[in-house]
């Protein structure tokens, strides 16, 4: 590299089966991305091996990088896996069991299926521990804690070795003396053990969902504590001393400290990356509205983003536990490369949800797999290379024989036509999916782009569009590692609750803005912490409901003081919102105020993307990207291939094309055609109108 | 038309997706607690020819069977599909015209495309109170429907778009909390056409023929599946009964009331035959024929096929025979309002009958029960009603325990958050826990019972609304019957006077307290040979105290001197010898 000092920031996204790298220099804005094997034994072991081989390959020394972003998966593992540290629970007395009765109806799962395997509860009975103490609804304390009794308790659980305490009280959320109290009797006695309040995490009513987060939290916490440290050392040992940052379930940064406080807010922190890059390359090409679409080998996460802005849940389910956020919202569907088609005993054929993973994997894989997937169907058709793979060959011998015996023979099809049958069913099967993720926010997914990543987003990405109706595909230069890309994208941010619970006209308004003033100082001083900030945006936003209902709405309240005609006005947005979503409003304003939120974000200066400037579109054939032609059986001309790599800004493909990148493959259906735009991203749009509707032919979709 | 087996398979996909969003609008916009967070509601789609062929995950197994027939009847009673139009919604709550009672309204939409209807979109509720002589019309005094609350037969609450105000007043003017429930209705109205205009979406991409196929070969598929289910199970004859608590009509104890089940299996087809089920009853315990249907259907279902929810198809190799004037067939105009353990009844029974044709696919009961407390009272000037239904065990299966702390039977309500319920009404609750002892012993045990103690503040009426007071859950195979259920009345010396079940409304004096506990789940298997571990498990975690871990299950444990627990393996052997030879 030159003499000139260097300014690179490396984003590392951790999954369960590779190990992901981006590098940006941000001198001359070049991408560097390489993948590694995970261990699920051990997460970390890849990264020194990718941030070597990142470093080498580009001459960089250690201080040339800057910043560090990490994402990663070990806080939802430890969830899933309910690996985690010794876990007991403080609740007020007679009310020990509400971890355990939940929400007390039969869950989907098990409503017409009985027989379902149990699950193993984080907290076991004997660790639930009842303190004597009471606080009611308007936070006044109607017994007080009996410090003497729950010392005693606290010691036989420390003499059970308990590593990790969630304190959730009643009504903790009015009133936290009594968790606060808890928590320094443990400090004060029991040093070593970690203790969890839920009236910090997850300071709103429902006693149910409170235990869950705190439980989620403090079972995780001491894994996060190790994780974290641990991360910061293998960054260490290659030379690396730059600031280091986590990546969070909200889509933005925090510092390792906050961090380390907060586990449960790094439970998605791998897949929000992708959501964030989206968004950006989004802003960057003028598209404000787009739906993700993340197909990796078991599962495909997708998001939504509205205006811009990625979209937020309260809570998501982890762990078969619901927990408290913000999230963003991603879905995630159980329908991947990997997932095993069927035909039952009456002939039906049906795709997922079960998948043959990365071991044995897919037939073609010819790792043992014998139930064939997603990944041979597109092989038998043409679509995949056997070489598409970086690390094996794929067999489609292998592949056939299983799509015969399994599929093609019992429904008497032809082998091409049982795997077209597969690749359709999964296409509609991620499509209907999506559809719920826009259509439940009142949204017409026809208006937005669909940005495609991950390593099998790119193949199923026209014809999950199609379904849709959406009309233009994104596929980022680099869809591999998307997600670690979009971390480096991230800005700081910090969440802050507060519970209201009163009609949203109830004058004075006084409590209310002291409260945001509160969570607003609680803010600066928490951005502090973080790094490269060149704009602080505090936004305020109340949850609202009408009087009876359950389920809250989020309006934003725009800046400046809380006072009436703020009120009015989150209240006519509400009722435009409620309109929009359910198709009614009431007739009275019986609105009440369940929350007061405050997201503080702390925007970075983010790495400027290359844009090669004033490109025109040139439309004759790209011939030293092609590769040749191959024969498919999803359409009956044969499909020029392509090579991604050499395919520079301005080029023009129509459809059919199949273009072979490093870690995926792109499908480019006819009647579409695709170019790659100033900033390198394919973009696929449709030229023809559909010329029919219906089903009467056997290749019912595009391809 | 032959539909490809892809397109089949995209099609249901796409239906299921469209109940599913029918579900989330319908339940986040409701306005009682009952709908929203119990999911108190079932959303399904209806073939043109009124076959069931997609119902939403969370519907209610009481609704399986009570959606369709509904839906059905009031378009006879409308005069035919014909006399249907665009824009129209259905509404009727009818229990004389194949519905379960006069609280859940039954809504439908029908789909048009190109002048016909292809389809009918339907959602199904339980209003809290639907009117009546008992604020919740949970009625168990009633002679006869009339006194159940208000009736409505089917009618167009939407004209061609066009919404019927009229009998929105009417409805309005006939319940309490109208606005509460005129909230929950609009819910249901969005919910019907939000499912209509996902229809007719999914036929601009596929055309009326296909799609119509697709619903065929979709509920044959069905069928054919639940007839190989039942070509596996040995022919022959397998009865059961089980008894309902009574409702104890001018102070005098009723015996318990029998349902009685002969299941016969041949081939392909189950016929279910309910003679020798007690006459109808002059209260509100009884139940239609589309429950007692809905129980056989449930049973079947989860005993031969469980996983995803069925469909018609499922269940058309089934035949439930039940003769009229029965508890389970009344006649008109017999009251039904608290029908549900009796259904319940008709579900575990059928279960109970199935489990005589497997040594392994057994389940014990459950509680059996809806397990309602339902309360009203005035809070300053403020009238409340609130509706609480409570979970006791589940029965356990073999090779498992049940469940503590769980809804049971055909219902599937949640329970109400506790803060919640302290913010909004003049209730406090002393304890909300699960009860040591209650699951009923086994090689696997049955789940544990709840118990949830409430303080009233202020003077408030409740109706207990549980069952299985008078006779326990059954055990199967060996296995113990779970507790039985008990509710309480605490006074200040915490002395406690038993509430009977099943009665008219109780005026309680403020701050009065009461203990409601379902019943625990029955156990499977001879609970001697439990495996000795689990005993100690279940001991340590409080689920079973020490004394039963001996007089239950025979094992022996000794106290260690930190206070733990450590199974005497000897003196465990010996002592079961000795109990397995008595």
């Amino acid at each position: 590299m030159s003499g000139k000092e260097n300014h690179v920031r490396i984003g590392i996204d951790i999954g369960g089966t590779f190990t992901d790298l981006m590098a940006i220099d941000l001198l001359n804005m070049e991408m560097y991305e390489t993948k590694v094997p995970s261990t699920p034994q051990n997460l970390l072991s890849g990264i020194k091996e990718g941030l070597n081989e990142i470093m080498t390959s580009r001459g960089l020394k250690g201080e040339d990088v800057k910043l560090v972003v990490h994402g990663t998966t070990a806080a939802l593992n430890a969830l899933i896996e309910k690996k985690g540290a010794k876990t007991a629970l403080i609740t007020t007395e007679g009310f020990i069991d509400i971890l355990e009765i939940g929400e007390l109806y039969r869950p989907r799962e098990l409503l017409y299926d009985p027989f379902k395997p149990k699950e193993t509860t984080f907290v076991p009975r004997r660790y639930r521990i009842g303190a004597l103490e009471r606080v009611n609804h308007e936070g006044r304390v109607i017994r007080p804690l009996d410090e003497a009794d729950l010392l005693k308790k606290i010691s036989w659980l420390d003499s059970q070795g308990i590593e990790s305490i969630s304190i959730c009280t009643l009504f903790s959320y009015v009133n936290p003396i009594h968790e606060i109290k808890i928590r320094d009797l443990i400090k004060k006695n029991f040093r070593h053990i970690s203790t969890t309040l839920s009236s910090r995490i997850s300071p709103e009513m429902g006693e149910y969902k409170r235990t869950c987060t705190t439980v989620a939290e403090s079972f995780i916490k001491p894994i996060v504590g190790r994780y974290v440290p641990e991360f910061d050392r293998s960054i260490r040992d290659v030379g690396i001393n730059s600031p280091l940052c986590m990546m969070r379930g909200d889509g933005g940064l925090a510092d390792l400290q906050t961090a380390v406080e907060n586990p449960s807010t790094l439970l998605l922190s791998g897949p929000v990356g992708g959501v964030v890059a989206a968004a950006h390359i989004g802003e960057l090409i003028g598209r404000k509205n787009i739906l993700t679409l993340d197909i990796g080998g078991t599962s495909c996460d997708t998001s939504i983003v509205i205006n811009g802005d990625a979209q937020e849940v309260a809570e998501r389910e982890a762990g078969g536990m619901p927990i408290t956020g913000p999230y963003v919202h991603i879905v995630t569907i159980g329908a991947g490369g990997g997932s095993i088609a069927r035909v039952s005993e009456v002939g039906e054929l049906s795709v997922g949800p079960d998948s043959a993973g990365a071991d044995p994997g897919p037939v073609c894989y010819g790792k043992g797999g014998t139930e064939p997937t997603v990944t041979d169907a597109n092989l038998i058709l043409g679509l995949l290379n056997p070489d598409s793979f970086v690390k094996i060959r794929l067999s489609p011998q292998n592949a056939w024989t299983a799509m015969k015996k399994k599929i093609a023979e019992p429904l008497n099809l032809k082998i091409e036509e049982a795997a077209l049958a597969i690749r359709t069913i999964v296409d509609a099967k991620l499509a209907g999916a999506i559809r719920l993720v826009s259509v439940e926010r009142g949204l017409d997914p026809g208006d937005f782009a669909m940005v495609a990543f991950g390593a099998a987003g790119p193949m199923e990405a026209a014809n999950i569009a199609e379904e849709l109706g959406i009309k233009e595909i994104i596929i980022p230069r680099y869809p591999g590692v998307f997600s670690a890309l979009g971390m480096l994208l991230s800005d700081f941010k910090h969440n802050y609750l507060q519970s209201v619970y009163r009609d949203f006209k109830d004058e004075p308004f006084d409590e209310l803005e002291a409260g945001y003033k509160k969570m607003e100082q609680q803010a600066q001083a928490d951005l502090m912490r973080g790094r490269n900030i060149r704009e602080q945006v505090l936004s305020r936003s109340l949850d609202m409901r009408y009087w009876k209902q359950s389920y809250v709405l989020n309006i934003p309240l725009g800046n400046g003081t809380f006072d009436l005609e703020a009120v009015q006005r989150a209240g006519k947005a509400f009722t435009e919102k409620h309109k929009d979503l359910y198709g009614f409003t009431e007739e009275t304003d019986r609105i009440k105020i369940i929350n007061a939120r405050l997201t503080a974000v702390g925007k970075v200066t983010r790495p400027v993307m290359k844009k090669h400037r004033d490109i025109e579109i040139n439309r004759s054939q790209p011939d030293e990207a092609a590769k040749g032609e191959r024969k498919t059986f999803v359409v009956d001309q044969k499909v020029a291939v392509y090579d991604r790599d050499k395919l520079g800004p301005g080029v023009y493909l129509s459809g059919p094309a199949i273009v072979e990148a490093k870690d995926t493959t792109i499908w480019i259906p006819p009647g579409h055609g695709a170019e790659i735009d100033g900033y390198e991203n394919l973009l696929i749009k449709k030229t023809k109108k559909n010329s029919h509707k219906g089903t009467k032919t056997q290749s019912e979709s595009i391809g | 038309m032959q539909p490809f087996p892809q397109t089949v398979e995209i099609i249901k996909n796409r239906l299921l997706n469209i109940v599913d969003e029918m579900e989330l609008v319908t339940m986040r916009s409701a306005y009682s607690i009952l709908w929203q967070e119990a999911g108190d509601l079932s959303n399904a789609l209806m073939s043109e020819d009124f076959a069931i062929v997609a119902q939403a995950k969370r519907s209610i197994p009481f609704h399986l069977g009570t959606m369709g027939p509904p839906v059905v009847e009031a378009i006879k009673v409308l005069g035919g599909p014909d006399n249907l139009r665009p824009g129209d919604i259905i509404i009727q709550n009818d229990p004389y015209l194949a519905n379960n009672h006069l609280n859940d309204l039954v809504l439908a939409k029908p789909v048009f495309a190109e002048g016909k209807i292809v389809a009918y979109s339907c959602v199904k509720g339980h209003l809290p109170d639907i009117g009546g002589g008992v604020f919740s019309s949970c009625d168990y005094m009633a002679a006869e429907i009339i006194e159940e609350g208000l009736r409505i037969p089917p009618t167009k609450i939407y004209k061609a778009g066009q919404r019927n105000d009229e009998l929105i007043n009417i409805i309005r003017a006939n319940i309490r909390s109208p606005e509460e429930m005129i909230g929950n209705l609009e819910a249901g109205i969005a919910g019907v056409m939000r499912g209509e205009k996902r229809f007719q979406e999914m036929l601009q991409k596929y055309d009326i023929a296909t799609v119509h196929a697709c619903i065929s070969q979709i509920l044959d598929n069905s069928e054919n599946i639940m007839k190989a289910k039942i070509r596996e199970i040995p022919d022959g004859i397998y009865e059961a009964e089980d008894y309902v608590d009574p409702v104890e009509i001018g102070g005098a104890q009723q015996a318990p009331l029998k349902i009685k089940c002969t299941v016969e299996i041949k081939d392909t087809k189950i016929k279910a035959d309910f003679t020798g089920t007690s006459p109808q009853v002059q209260a509100g315990i009884n139940c239609t024929y589309a429950v007692a249907a809905t129980g056989v259907n449930n049973a079947v279902k989860i005993m031969l096929d469980p996983g995803e929810p069925g469909n018609d198809g499922t269940y058309r190799p089934i035949e439930v025979c039940v003769p009229k004037g029965t508890l389970i067939n009344p006649e008109f105009p017999g009251p039904v309002s608290a029908y549900m353990d009796t259904g319940t009844r008709c579900f575990e029974v059928v279960c109970k009958a199935l489990a005589q044709a497997s040594s392994q696919n057994v389940i014990a009961a459950g509680d059996g029960s809806s397990n309602g407390l339902h309360y009203h009272g005035k809070d300053g000037d403020r009238r409340f009603i609130n509706l609480e239904f409570h979970g006791g065990g589940s029965g356990a299966y073999f090779g498992e325990d049940g469940y503590n702390g769980i809804r049971n039977g055909l219902g599937n309500t949640g329970n109400q958050r506790i803060e919640r319920v302290e913010s909004e009404l003049p209730v406090q609750f002393e304890a909300y826990e699960i009860v040591p002892d209650t699951g009923g012993p086994g090689e696997y045990r049955g789940g544990c019972s709840t118990r949830r103690v409430y303080n009233f503040f202020t003077p408030t009426e409740i109706i207990v609304a549980g069952g299985r007071t008078r006779t326990a859950p059954f055990g199967l195979k060996g296995g113990k019957p779970g507790a039985k259920a008990k509710h309480v009345l605490i006074d200040g010396q915490n002395t406690e006077k038993i509430l009977v079940s099943k009665g008219s409304p109780v005026g309680l004096k403020s701050n009065a307290r009461v203990a409601y506990m379902p019943a625990g789940g029955g156990g499977i298997g001879d609970p001697l040979n439990r495996v000795p571990d689990r005993v100690l498990e279940d001991v340590k975690d409080g689920y079973v105290s020490l004394g039963a871990a001996k007089r239950e299950y025979g094992v022996i444990l000794l106290r260690t001197d930190t206070g733990g627990y450590l199974i005497d393996h000897d003196a465990t052997r010996k002592y079961r010898k000795t109990r397995k030879e008595l």
